[in-house]
């Protein structure tokens, strides 16, 4: 798989604070990146700087094969970018407003109406054709942004916290339009503060925190990196607690045992494979133990994200 | 989604930000509400001006006294416009980009493949069709005074390339002071500004430089053969009367009944003539000198990447 987004080393820095620090960033062809950190991370910086809006202070970076230093215009060829903000004309309608941005990328006036036709029809909008920009929902709006990303056919999608602000609803419709875009072969870099909004779209998952890159890789991959002890919730029915985690604590694989709330249920930190974890029960049910609850929490990548993140942001 | 046929073409049609303002320009009440404003003032101040000459006119018939009113009522309705012209074309110049950047469209719009020379010209482009909307709707009320006579063609036409210089001037700074500023506010106070200094500063400043000149150069000026000095302080005080529009109409209207001449002047310094280029003449090129080189650097703020 080709690289569509690399960057070297790329830095941005404001005056004394450092936004964006060296980062080496590899999204793959086909792929949904997801670029997840705490606002203030850098994300939009570092988007800017691939939408070739903002000047890097050191360090390279290119999309789809161009240096966005040296070809800016081979690069916004390339990208559909969407900030994370809406960016309307007032007195623009609907179709006028995606006409005049497909003029703007030289696209011919003989194939925009068609273009502009698709795109609605794309992003469900089709009904509010005539009508002001201004008169549209906030999820409306988004929708209408992200056509306007899309008037150039671009190989890749560059989106700036593109669910911020939206109801559950609208949220759902972002997702599933990414999925689609997908299907088409576009490869997406997606940003987001909250990681599970995006965690089901995603093919790959990359956190930034202060600048830097913390980790990045596929989503499965990282669930596994991440997530190297497996967490066990067991419920006792007699109460015998105190012996149950002395008794734990001695036997192989547990890393540590935790008391859960009120009831007396066990947390067991626990390294081992499935089968090791059958004979963990079946030693305890062995020992005496009534157990009534036995079952593996997943953590979810939220989870793992606090866990990441100590919540230090530049 | 691959739409058949779309094939990335040279740009040949229309500016697509020329387009978007004209359009944006008509859909509101703005651009006729300013129209008839603009009208309403010239034609009320012709009115008075024509109502002043009938009531104390000697001989109201008279070639001479229709002669005279012509050339007051044309006068008149030039400065005005002249004014208006220049106080009303920042107005629409200074939001060009700045407006832009309040929108939000400003990023939008330097990730498409418009050149930044494009927008900058499709701004420029859209100020300068309304300015010349005013100017030409004013003709009519100019072209009164031909019926009274003592105006000819030339200066109507003269005052028009004044006109068209000084819209077009203004029209640059507004947009450079835009491309600079995040507020439209800012760019238009900063504009409204160096137009002030331009058509009243300046003058000022040169009625004051010339009270306290004469009164040090006076003993200079008697000598009969002027010395090189005064000579250059002549063609400098000329040229910088050139760079006011309506001292630079009133040497054009100098040059053309004293000399009957429209590219030249001639000025007697003690025995000495010189011929200086016509008030007109320093104006358009001192302006658009000026002009372009903003229209340059506006582009080239506009095609940096930002910094910030």
């Amino acid at each position: 798989m080709a690289a569509v987004i690399e960057t070297r080393g790329l830095t941005k820095r404001y005056g004394q604070r450092l936004a964006v620090a060296e980062l080496d960033l590899t999204v793959e062809e086909g792929t949904v990146y997801g670029f997840v950190g705490p606002n203030g991370a850098g994300k939009t910086t570092t988007m800017r700087m691939l939408a070739t809006l903002l000047e890097p202070t050191a360090g390279e970076a290119w999309v789809a094969g161009h240096s966005v230093l040296k070809d800016p215009r081979a690069v916004r060829k390339a990208i559909g970018y969407m900030p994370d903000f809406f960016g309307f004309y007032g007195e623009m309608r609907v179709e006028e407003y995606l006409d005049f941005f497909a003029a703007c990328y030289e696209i011919p006036p003989a194939v925009r109406s068609r273009l502009v036709d698709d795109l609605l029809e794309l992003v469900e909008l089709g009904h509010r054709r005539e009508d002001y920009v201004d008169s549209l929902s906030r999820g409306m709006k988004q929708r209408l942004c992200l056509a306007r990303a899309l008037v150039h056919d671009p190989y890749v999608l560059i989106l700036d916290e593109p669910a911020s602000g939206l109801d559950p609803r609208a949220r759902v419709e972002m997702r599933e339009l990414i999925r689609e875009l997908r299907a088409m072969g576009k490869t997406i870099f997606v940003s987001s503060h909250i990681l599970s909004e995006i965690e089901e779209v995603c093919t790959h998952v990359g956190i930034i925190e202060a600048g830097r890159l913390v980790v990045s890789g596929p989503l499965t991959e990282m669930r596994r990196l991440l997530q190297p002890y497996r967490l066990v919730r067991i419920g006792l029915a007699d109460g015998r607690t105190e012996r149950a985690q002395e008794w734990l604590a001695g036997q192989q694989g547990v890393q540590e045992v935790l008391t859960v709330g009120g009831n007396g249920d066990l947390r067991v930190v626990f390294s081992g494979d499935d089968s090791a974890l059958a004979g963990l029960l079946a030693a305890m049910t062995a020992a005496g133990f009534a157990v009534i609850r036995f079952h593996e929490e997943e953590e979810n990548l939220e989870g793992m994200f606090l866990r990441l993140t100590k919540g230090v942001v530049s | 989604m691959k739409v058949k046929g779309l094939r990335w073409r040279k740009p040949g049609e229309f500016n697509p930000v020329l387009v978007k303002e004209l359009r944006g320009q008509v859909r509101g009440a703005r651009a006729f509400v300013m129209l008839t404003v603009y009208l309403g003032i010239m034609t009320c101040f012709t009115s008075v001006v024509y109502a002043a000459y009938s009531k104390t006119a000697s001989t109201p018939g008279s070639v001479g006294a229709m002669a005279y009113a012509g050339k007051t009522l044309f006068s008149t309705v030039v400065l005005l416009e002249i004014a208006l012209v220049a106080f009303l074309t920042p107005a629409l110049a200074a939001g060009a980009i700045s407006g832009e950047r309040e929108r939000k469209t400003y990023e939008l719009l330097r990730t498409t493949l418009l050149p930044a020379r494009r927008l900058v010209l499709g701004k420029l482009g859209a100020a300068l069709t309304y300015m010349l909307l005013l100017i030409l709707v004013a003709i009519p009320l100019e072209s009164l005074a031909f019926v009274l006579g003592g105006v000819e063609a030339e200066e109507l036409l003269l005052a028009l390339v004044i006109l068209v210089v000084t819209a077009f001037t203004v029209a640059a700074l507004g947009l450079f002071v835009s491309s600079l500023t995040r507020t439209t506010l800012t760019a238009t106070v900063i504009t409204y500004a160096a137009v002030l200094v331009m058509t009243v500063g300046m003058p000022l400043l040169l009625g004051i430089v010339t009270v306290v000149g004469t009164s040090v150069f006076l003993p200079l000026s008697s000598a009969s053969v002027p010395s090189w000095f005064e000579i250059v302080l002549t063609y400098l005080f000329y040229f910088l009367l050139g760079l006011n529009p309506i001292t630079a109409a009133v040497l054009t209207e100098t040059a053309l009944v004293n000399d009957r001449s429209v590219w030249f002047m001639r000025f007697s310094l003690g025995y000495r003539s010189l011929w200086l280029p016509s008030g007109w003449i320093v104006y358009t090129v001192f302006y658009l000198v000026v002009s372009v080189v903003l229209v340059v650097l506006t582009v080239r703020r506009v095609r940096r990447r930002e910094s910030q």
